[in-house]
């Protein structure tokens, strides 16, 4: 059976887009098409095999607590063995599908949106890298082939951000992102050593066996560190307060990359992190309570910046950071189901958007100023439709998919900690607010741009199929999650029960349909003016607008600490080390100063010397006589 | 010989050679010089013989008292320059000289008297065949290698005597 | 008192260090092997009287010195043909000259 097969090889799930990689970087690189046909080849492929591992999982009763596990020998170092293998539960299984769907579709969407790029075949050869290492991230067994893909993973969004290399913002926001998540990897590194110093093992399915039995023994300090080390990594890669900052900047990549990596490749392995490790943390109630309250922060944080940016993918690129800090919270108080729930639907409706976003651009001639924008309702039916359709999924609208999975994430918020819920409900508000703004300003607004108006033209198909798939998934998953009992299948110990608080539900519902409202009386009927509101704000405003000076207190921070540890270092440098070297050598010169005089080239000299070397020995002699003496007499 | 005899012989012949000696290195004169040395040369001959090494004692003669004082002789001859100027001058580290030197003294004097050594006394019967005896057997590779060094140091010395020209 | 091993080391020793003494002071490259000659004799004392009063059982100090004598002829012939040379090419045979090895 296909399954079968797709079970027992899911390694090749991950391995065929690298394969692409391969087969793209050193052969077809300079054929953009033969390119771009191999890797969505590859990729249809690879979300066969992963649909195929899902089906599988289902059939063969494959739960969280009895997942499917191959393992083979990577390395033996001295008593340590490590192993790379493939690790498959229903978490991994919607995980695979999530990021074989969103990434096939993007690459289709590339196929379009990059059309005349001269580095199209590059760009497909980096795309399928970055799926290969998400897919492998996912797949892994223990910490160290997680955080090998996780590394990769944070190689391919420096590629891919840095994708117009020619561009000075694009290689800034490249080495960005690149360096703030080095931040966070470092942290997770520390985590990862601590635990094989602990347990002597790295293996998932090994620790949640080891931990509880080690939690009664020694207590959970050292864990409790360890779980801070391990949770640094995913608030680097996550984008979560205080190293967001470099997600909004990695909009400087190709608009397919951004969908990619907010929804489905890059921002998403730190909540996968935290939830394949849950079985840790739900065991530290301090670590829990700072994810909780992290994401919680992050979440409100990351909203009230959108409310105010002017760029469409920086609004959507802050929202992102704002579900992440949901599922971060999510995972916080415990709920994978909700998380995981969310991120697949946030993994739909963001790269939806996100799409959408591109093609917008893309026929606006590349502005990204919403309010440049306008009225492109007409214009661009098709993209208008999904961009409705990704406005209302995020806002938590029912039908739609954010509804259920959000309200699933504010139930379960609500059932741990009273603040938590309010703070995640603000949230639901701001972010209903700020996707109503955007819509309502780019697409219905009065054209600000007569020229580019008219330029505007919907989209080819290559980049309207992925549009509508992903439309009619953040229409269904998250109905179709509630039906089909997605809690049943993801989820951390015991199963959970599906259901909609009903308070909950409507009273989030209402609140996004008043930010509707709120929205549409400033930006369209504007009944309230947008500007008098802001100047009334003033400081907030200007607070939120400047994204609260994160970027520019980092600057700051950075200028200060780099420049006083190199003046430090420059003085030790010039002092010490020099000092050392410069004391060899004068130290040398002295000496042989002091001795020159000694060569004075006369053999006379040298003779009185040398006879003045052997009176000394002689002195020697005389003092240790009696030891010559003995060794003389074992000769006589 | 008895025992008076042998220390007046070796009272009178070390007086002899430190006399003599003294007298080679504070000379004026380097012909003075070379024949208080060829004195000195026998004098020590003769102290070889005293310490019953005839066959020592008449090499030192052959040798030293022949030989080299030739050879001095003739190298004195030969960079000789002219009688008005003093043709052996000391040099400026003269005191200094004098001062090692005498501390040489002091230090193995009382090394020499300091060691308690084993007392023994030897007397070969025959010096020239037990010295034959040995250097052709036991002392074989020295003898050879001594051999090796003469020849080298005759064709050395005559290389270098008659200069890049001649050579 | 009899004449024993101490009397014919320390008439060595002194011979030895008038020899350096010599070495050390003279300025003619000749008298400075005559030096070296004296000292060379010293030692041969030294090696003959070891034989004669240490409990020795054969001639090996009287064949060490007669290495050293062979050894001292041929330096002695060396030596003056290098002084030969240094007078043929520098007109003196004056060591205070000769100072190529000055550091």
């Amino acid at each position: 059976m296909f399954y079968e097969f797709a079970l027992e090889h899911a390694w090749l799930i991950p391995l065929l887009p690298a394969l692409a990689f391969v087969v793209i970087g050193m052969v077809t690189r300079s054929h953009g098409r033969i390119s771009a046909l191999i890797a969505v080849c590859m990729s249809i492929i690879s979300f066969a095999l992963a649909a195929g591992v899902t089906y599988a999982v289902v059939n063969n009763g494959i739960t969280v607590d009895a997942p499917f596990v191959q393992k083979l020998s990577w390395l033996h170092i001295g008593s340590v063995n490590i192993t790379m293998g493939v690790l498959i539960d229903p978490l991994t299984a919607m995980m695979l599908v999530v990021v074989t769907t969103v990434s096939l579709l993007v690459q289709i969407y590339s196929c379009g949106y990059m059309k005349g790029d001269p580095g199209y075949g590059r760009f497909f050869a980096f795309l399928s890298l970055f799926a290969a290492s998400m897919l492998g991230l996912v797949l892994a067994v223990n910490f160290l082939q997680m955080y090998v893909f996780w590394e990769l993973v944070g190689l391919c969004s420096y590629l891919l951000i840095g994708f117009y290399y020619y561009k000075i913002s694009a290689r800034e926001a490249a080495k960005k992102a690149f360096m703030t998540t080095r931040v966070g990897d470092f942290g997770l590194l520390l985590g990862i050593l601590l635990l094989q110093i602990t347990f002597g093992t790295v293996d998932f399915l090994e620790l949640k066996t080891l931990i509880p039995g080690y939690i009664v023994s020694a207590g959970t300090g050292t864990l409790t560190v360890i779980g801070l080390l391990l949770f640094v990594g995913p608030i680097g890669k996550s984008g979560q307060f205080p190293l967001h900052v470099w997600l909004p900047d990695a909009m400087e990549g190709p608009t397919p990359v951004s969908a990619l990596i907010h929804a489905a490749t890059m921002v998403v392995a730190g909540v996968y992190l935290v939830g394949r490790s849950l079985f840790l943390f739900s065991q530290l109630p301090l670590v829990m309570t700072v994810i909780a309250w992290i994401g919680a922060f992050t979440a409100l944080f990351a909203a009230s910046i959108a409310i105010t940016q002017h760029a469409i993918k920086r609004i959507l690129a802050y929202s992102t950071i704002s579900q992440l800090g949901y599922m971060m919270l999510a995972l916080g108080v415990g709920s994978l189901t909700a998380s995981f729930f969310h991120l697949m639907t946030h993994a739909f409706f963001k790269a939806l958007l996100f799409l959408c976003a591109g093609a917008v651009m893309h026929a606006m001639r590349d502005e990204a100023d919403i309010f440049k924008m306008g009225g492109l309702r007409k214009k661009m039916p098709v993209t208008f439709a999904a961009m409705t359709i990704g406005v209302l999924a995020i806002s938590g609208i029912p039908p739609f998919a954010g509804f259920f999975s959000k309200d699933e994430i504010l139930g379960a918020a609500a059932a741990v900690s009273t603040p938590l819920y309010v703070v995640a409900t603000l949230t639901a508000f701001m972010t209903a607010f700020y996707m109503a703004r955007l819509l309502f300003v780019a697409f219905f607004a009065k054209p600000a741009d007569e020229e580019s108006y008219n330029h505007a033209h919907e989209v080819g198909k290559f980049m309207c199929t992925p549009l509508i798939v992903l439309s009619v998934l953040a229409v269904i998953s998250g109905l179709w999650g509630h039906l089909c009992g997605f809690g049943e299948w993801v989820r951390f110990g015991m199963p959970h029960a599906e259901g909609i608080d009903l308070g909950i539900a409507v009273s989030s519902t209402i609140l996004s349909l008043i930010a509707f409202g709120l929205a549409w009386k400033i930006y369209v009927a504007q009944t309230w003016s947008s500007d008098a509101i802001a100047e009334k704000c003033g400081i907030l405003y200007k607070l939120s607008f400047n994204k609260f000076y994160i970027d520019e207190i980092y600057a700051a921070l950075i200028k200060w600490f780099v420049d006083g540890v190199a003046k430090v270092l420059y003085w030790i440098d010039v002092n010490i080390v020099d000092g050392i070297i410069n004391a060899l050598g004068a130290l040398v010169r002295g000496i042989s100063k002091l001795l020159s005089p000694l060569e004075t080239g006369q053999a006379q000299c040298y003779a009185g010397i040398f006879a003045c070397g052997a009176i000394a020995l002689a002195v020697y002699g005389y003092f240790y006589a009696g030891k010559i003496v003995a060794m003389l007499g074992g000769a006589f | 010989m008895s025992d008076l005899a042998s220390t007046i012989v070796f009272y009178v012949l070390a007086l002899i050679i430190i006399g003599t000696a003294l007298g080679v290195v504070t000379s004026k004169r380097l012909v003075h010089s070379a024949l208080l040395m060829t004195a000195c040369f026998v004098a020590v001959g003769i102290l070889y013989i005293s310490l019953d090494a005839d066959f020592l004692g008449a090499m030192q003669f052959m040798l030293y008292s022949g030989g080299v004082a030739i050879l001095i002789v003739m190298g004195v001859m030969l960079t000789h320059k002219g009688e008005n100027l003093p043709s052996n001058p000391v040099n400026s580290k003269s005191t200094r000289a004098g001062i090692v030197a005498a501390v040489f003294v002091v230090v193995m004097g009382a090394v020499i008297t300091m060691l308690p050594l084993p007392q023994g006394s030897f007397v070969s019967p025959d010096t020239v065949s037990g010295l034959a005896d040995m250097m052709l057997s036991t002392y074989i590779l020295p003898f050879e290698i001594a051999a090796v060094l003469l020849l080298s140091a005759l064709l050395g010395a005559i290389i270098l005597a008659k200069g890049d020209g001649e050579a | 008192m009899s004449v024993g091993l101490t009397h014919y080391l320390l008439l060595a020793a002194v011979l030895f260090a008038i020899g350096l003494y010599g070495v050390l002071s003279r300025r003619n490259i000749i008298a400075i092997l005559m030096g070296v000659e004296l000292m060379l004799n010293a030692v041969n004392i030294n090696f003959i009287a070891f034989n004669r009063f240490l409990p020795v059982s054969d001639l090996t100090g009287q064949l060490m010195s007669v290495f050293a004598i062979t050894v001292g002829v041929a330096e002695v012939a060396i030596g003056i043909a290098l002084a030969f040379r240094i007078y043929n090419d520098r007109e003196t045979v004056n060591v205070d000259e000769l100072n190529n090895m000055k550091g």
